[in-house]
This record gives structure tokens, C-alpha cells and sequence, in this order.
């Protein structure tokens, strides 16, 4: 007989290996040894294997309460802290400041000057100050919008934050009380690499505008799909206007949420973003007039 | 992180409570306890399986203290009627044989339990299971041996009786 804790130790080992489906490398001259590793075979039948319904049931719970949890700690989150902490933001405006302080230096270096008069070669009379009768062509600009950046429902396409992906909702502006609606999803990849989702499509919630409640969620599909760059990929769903509890909501304004899943090429890690991409309000429909 | 590591929390649970309905509402609430504290997780202390599995450990500990009671091994996985057709008899043997093995994990003490669900349940090594149960390797290893002998000892009393 070997001693116990060698015994132990050889133990531990040829269990591991069995688990791994490899054969006990010990040799067969301690009868108690044996019958001990014989035993924990069948220890081993006792093991249970998880459902693919369960796993894929918890996979997409976790992915909606994972976007959810985002959207939640992203409004908690002063704005400024919220612009910092996306890098491709944080490189816009650190990259504007030093375009700034770079033409500052130059100008009063004067390396710009032959760009536009000098003070003193320009003389006393000429004004600086843009004629006052003239239109303002900032507020045209903000007066007349790019419809075709538009959803119908006045929601600008939402883009994935440091991404390419862009997602906009199709819904009528003004849908008949109790009467069932469809909502269209398009996913465009305006870069050019390709983006990759998981869990499409992807979870929707819709949400009272007035209260920020979830009334009703459609749950994530469990594919991964590539959208090449350029290409626009979309999608329908259909609502009957009920709750969570099969009730008819109530007339309203009401907000569409997509969880999207997404895989950044920088870090190859999946994440979650939760955007708004349409409103839209429930009307009664008043026959009488 | 959840494809790696799920079905390893799941066989845990499943081979410490014996259950597989309880196992899946166990392993949900686990992930979801993750989720919520993944801000709190410091990989230089320990694996993302270490820490799962000792969140699923004390999900484990709340749900026997819930259910106010150890663990047994519930009157309805015996096989209720003895048939005559072999390959039903042979599986109700089989059935009857886990019974009796779950009862020996069962006279275990609870830490010998959790040892023998993380090497037989989630598979994994000494080295891991000390990290998860706070206690020195070789303490995972000599507790492991006695333990599986403990419970043969049991099972063979059993064996004995049976073939009588």
C-alpha cells in the first residue's frame, strides 16, 4: 500500500483527468485505490447537464437586463462625464482644442496675416461687425431640418456610440387605439468594416413616454448576424397594443428602445447599447364627427 | 464569460441540491447577481469561475436556509412501483442507485459537499476549488479522498443490503 497522502495526491490527479475523459494513469496494485477510483466514476454519472432551452432562455434574460442596467447608470451620469468617456468623442473635442490653441499660436504669431489684412494696412474705416440686415444663416440652417435624416416620428436615426451602426425605427406617428400596429427596424452600416450583432434581432422595449415604464418587451432572437459595410438590414415586428398583462394600454405617447448587442472591432468585446429610435402616440379614433 | 462558466455553475448546483428545476432557478439568479455586481469583481483576485462559484455556493447556502431544512433527497426520484419489463427494472435500479449516492453526499459535512460538487459537478482542480472554499490545497485534496471513501462506505452498507 502507498502512503495516504500520496494516495491523496495521485487521487486528486486521476480524477482530473478522468473529467477530462483521459484514463487514470495510476497503476493497478492497490486494491483499495482502485475500487476508490471506480467509485468516483461513478460520482461522475451524478453530473447534470443544463437545458439549451434553459441556456438560451437565461442568455437573453441577461442581455435585456444587461441593457437595461446600461441605460440606466447612462442617464445617472452628468453629460459631461457621459462625453468624456467615449473615446471617440473625447479624441473630437481634444483634437478641436488643439486645432484651436494650434491657429491661436499661429495668429498671434502672425504667421496668418497674409491670409487677411493686416489692422494697420486695412485702415481705420473698415467694419468687422456682419451687416445686421442681413439673414442669419445659422438659424436657417436649424429652421428648415434634413428630412432624410428623419424617422417619420421626428427621431433622428440613433447611432451606436463609437461605431458605424446606425439604427433607425419605422413607426406611424399616430396609430388608431387597439388596433394593431407594425414598427420596422433598419440597421445601417455606414463604415467600412464590417459590424457583427449578437442576439438579433434584438430585444425592443416599449416604453409610456410620460412615465419612462416598460408597458410592453419583445425578447432578443438568439442569432449573430454581419452587416457588411453599406448594407442596411431590417426587420418587423407586430404589437397588438397590449401590455405585459394582455391589457389594451392606454392612449398616449409611447417610446420604442432597442437593445443592441454589439461587437466592437477595437477590443473584440460584445456590449449592449439601449437607444430610443422612434415615438409615437395612440389615439382614440372619434367616429361620431 | 457566460458560455464558459454557465454550464459549470449549473452542474454544481445541480449536483449539490439534486434538483434540476431548483438548479436552473439557482444558476439564473447567480448570472444575475454578476450582472449586477460585475463593477465589484477584481481578476487579480480571483477567476471569473472562482467567483461565480462562490456566489453560487452562498446562493446555495440562502436557498437551503429558505427551505429550512439540509439537503435530502426527495421521496418522489425513488422509483414508486417495481415492473417486470427489464430495461424498466434496470433503470429503476439505476435510479434508486443515485437516490442512495445523493443520500451518501447528503450525511456529508457541507464543506466535503461542496468539494465533491466542484471537482464531480463543475469539474474543476484542487487548485481552483481552494480558491473558491478559501482553504489551502492540500486541505482540498486530503478532504477529497476521505470523502469519497466515506461516501463508498456508505454505499457499499447499502450495496450489501440490497443484495440480502
Amino acid at each position: 500500500m502507498r502512503p495516504r497522502d500520496e494516495n491523496e495526491r495521485q487521487f486528486a490527479a486521476d480524477i482530473d483527468r478522468l473529467l477530462r475523459g483521459e484514463e487514470s494513469l495510476s497503476v493497478q496494485d492497490d486494491a483499495d485505490y482502485a475500487e476508490a477510483l471506480q467509485f468516483a466514476q461513478r460520482l461522475m454519472q451524478l453530473r447534470d447537464e443544463p437545458t439549451e432551452q434553459f441556456a438560451g432562455k437565461l442568455r437573453n434574460r441577461l442581455v435585456v437586463k444587461l441593457a437595461e442596467q446600461d441605460a440606466r447608470q447612462e442617464k445617472s451620469v452628468p453629460w459631461f462625464v457621459r462625453l468624456f468617456s467615449r473615446p471617440s468623442l473625447r479624441l473630437a473635442v481634444v483634437s478641436t482644442f488643439m486645432v484651436v490653441a494650434a491657429v491661436g499660436l499661429l495668429w498671434r504669431a502672425d504667421l496668418l496675416a497674409p491670409l487677411s489684412p493686416r489692422a494697420d494696412e486695412a485702415g481705420p474705416g473698415i467694419m468687422t461687425t456682419p451687416d445686421p440686415s442681413a439673414p442669419p444663416e445659422t438659424e436657417e440652417r436649424t429652421a428648415a431640418p434634413d428630412n432624410d435624416m428623419l424617422t417619420m416620428e421626428g427621431v433622428p436615426p440613433a447611432a451606436v456610440p463609437d461605431t458605424t451602426l446606425m439604427v433607425v425605427g419605422h413607426v406611424p406617428p399616430h396609430a388608431a387605439y387597439s388596433e394593431p400596429m407594425s414598427i420596422t427596424f433598419e440597421f445601417r452600416n455606414e463604415g467600412t468594416e464590417p459590424v457583427s450583432l449578437a442576439f438579433f434581432p434584438p430585444a425592443v422595449h416599449i416604453r409610456d413616454a410620460a412615465t419612462g415604464d416598460i408597458v410592453y418587451s419583445f425578447a432578443p432572437g438568439e442569432r449573430s448576424h454581419a452587416i457588411r459595410p453599406m448594407e442596411v438590414r431590417s426587420y418587423r415586428i407586430d404589437w397588438d397594443q397590449q401590455d405585459l398583462q394582455g391589457s389594451q394600454v392606454q392612449p398616449g405617447r409611447y417610446m420604442i428602445d432597442v437593445a443592441v448587442a454589439e461587437q466592437t472591432v477595437a477590443d473584440e468585446r460584445w456590449r449592449t447599447e439601449m437607444m430610443t429610435v422612434a415615438t409615437f402616440s395612440i389615439e382614440t379614433v372619434n367616429s361620431g364627427d | 464569460m457566460y458560455d464558459t462558466c454557465m454550464p459549470r455553475v449549473y452542474r454544481y448546483v445541480s449536483y449539490r441540491t439534486g434538483n434540476p428545476s431548483v438548479a436552473e432557478d439557482i444558476t439564473a439568479e447567480v448570472f444575475e447577481k454578476a450582472l449586477r455586481h460585475f463593477d465589484n469583481y477584481r481578476k487579480e483576485k480571483a477567476s471569473q469561475a472562482t467567483w461565480l462559484m462562490a456566489i453560487a455556493r452562498n446562493a446555495i447556502t440562502d436557498y437551503f436556509r429558505r427551505e429550512g431544512r439540509v439537503q435530502v433527497v426527495r421521496e418522489e426520484d425513488a422509483p414508486e412501483e417495481v415492473s417486470e419489463v427489464p430495461a424498466v427494472e434496470e433503470q429503476m435500479e439505476r435510479s434508486e442507485e443515485v437516490r442512495q449516492l445523493r443520500l451518501c453526499l447528503a450525511g456529508l459535512p457541507k464543506i466535503d459537499q461542496d468539494i465533491i460538487s466542484l471537482k464531480f459537478g463543475a469539474g474543476m482542480n484542487n487548485r481552483e476549488i481552494a480558491r473558491t472554499l478559501q482553504v489551502s490545497e492540500s486541505n482540498v485534496g486530503t478532504r477529497l479522498y476521505r470523502a469519497v471513501q466515506r461516501m463508498r462506505e456508505a454505499f457499499k452498507g447499502w450495496e450489501h443490503e440490497t443484495q440480502r
